[in-house]
C-alpha cells in the first residue's frame, strides 16, 4: 500500500502550525472571533463526550470561557493528505480543580479562496 | 469545493461517495469481525490511528489491534456524514455496541480517505468511546 500523505510542503506546514497554536490559545482565550476568522461553514467538532457540534454551536460553546487553562499542544504530527491538512496532535492543559490533564486531537484543514479553514476537529480528553 | 451526501453534482462524485458509503461498512464490519485482510487492503501505509485511551497507532500496530477479538458485541454505526475534497474525504459516523459486562456503549470517529491511483485508502482515523 502507498504512503498518501505529503510532509514536505514547508510554506503550508508553517501555516498550519500557526493555525493549530492559535486554535489552542483561541480556545484559551475564548476568542470568538479567531474562530469566526476561521472555521469553514461546515466545520463539524467531536467532543470529548461523543457530541457532534456543528459551527454555530461551536461557537456558542467556545464563548464560555474553560475554567481550566495552560493549554499546551505537544507531539504535533502534521500531513497533507490531498486537499486536506491534518494536524494529530496531544495536549496537556490544567483542570479548573488545578490537576494536570491530557488529551488528543485530529483536526482537519482545506483551503477555500485561498485561506487554510478547519473543516473538523475530533477531540479525546483523559 | 466540498461535496456532502445530501449535495452531489457529477456522476463521479455520486459514484465516490457510494464508493465511500461501502468502505465505512467495510471498516466497521472489518472491526466486528477482526479482518485484519480487509485492512491490509484498504489502509494506506501511512495510516494513523488515534484511540480511545489517547494512544496512537501506526498501521502495524493498528493491523495487530484489530487481528484480536474483539471486546466488544453487535458494533453497528448510524449518523454517517461523508465529505469529498477533490481526491480526500471525511466520514464521521456515531457507532454502537456492547461492552463485554453486558452495558450498551457509543462512541464517534472521523476516519479521512484519499484516491491514490483510482483506489480509495484510508490515511487516519479518531476514535471516541463514551
Amino acid at each position: 500500500m502507498p504512503r498518501i500523505a505529503a510532509t514536505d510542503r514547508p510554506d503550508d506546514r508553517r501555516v498550519i502550525e500557526d493555525l493549530n497554536r492559535h486554535y489552542l490559545r483561541a480556545a484559551e482565550d475564548a476568542d470568538l472571533a479567531w474562530y469566526e476568522e476561521h472555521l469553514a461553514d461546515d466545520y463539524v467538532c467531536i467532543t470529548v463526550d461523543g457530541a457532534l457540534s456543528n459551527r454555530a454551536a461551536f461557537l456558542k460553546r467556545i464563548a464560555q470561557p474553560y475554567p481550566g487553562g495552560h493549554f499546551e499542544a505537544v507531539d504535533v504530527r502534521v500531513r497533507f493528505v490531498g486537499e486536506l491538512a491534518l494536524v494529530h496532535a496531544g495536549f496537556k492543559y490544567t483542570k479548573p480543580d488545578g490537576q494536570a490533564g491530557s488529551g488528543r486531537y485530529t483536526d482537519i484543514y482545506t483551503q477555500r479562496q485561498g485561506r487554510w479553514l478547519c473543516v473538523s476537529a475530533h477531540f479525546n480528553r483523559f | 469545493m466540498h461535496t456532502t451526501s445530501s449535495d452531489v453534482h457529477t456522476p463521479r462524485q455520486a459514484d465516490d461517495l457510494a464508493a465511500l458509503r461501502q468502505l465505512n461498512h467495510g471498516f466497521i464490519r472489518g472491526v466486528a469481525t477482526a479482518d485484519a485482510a480487509w485492512f491490509e487492503r484498504h489502509l494506506s501505509d501511512d495510516f494513523l490511528n488515534s484511540n480511545p485511551d489517547g494512544t496512537m497507532s501506526d498501521r502495524a500496530a493498528f493491523l495487530r489491534q484489530v487481528g484480536r477479538p474483539p471486546s466488544i458485541s453487535g458494533l453497528d454505526v448510524e449518523d454517517v456524514r461523508i465529505r469529498l475534497f477533490g481526491d480526500a474525504a471525511i466520514i464521521h459516523g456515531r457507532t454502537t455496541y456492547t461492552c463485554a459486562d453486558g452495558r450498551r456503549g457509543a462512541g464517534r470517529y472521523t476516519d479521512v480517505w484519499a484516491r491514490v491511483d483510482g483506489q480509495w485508502l484510508c490515511a487516519a482515523a479518531d476514535v471516541t468511546r463514551c
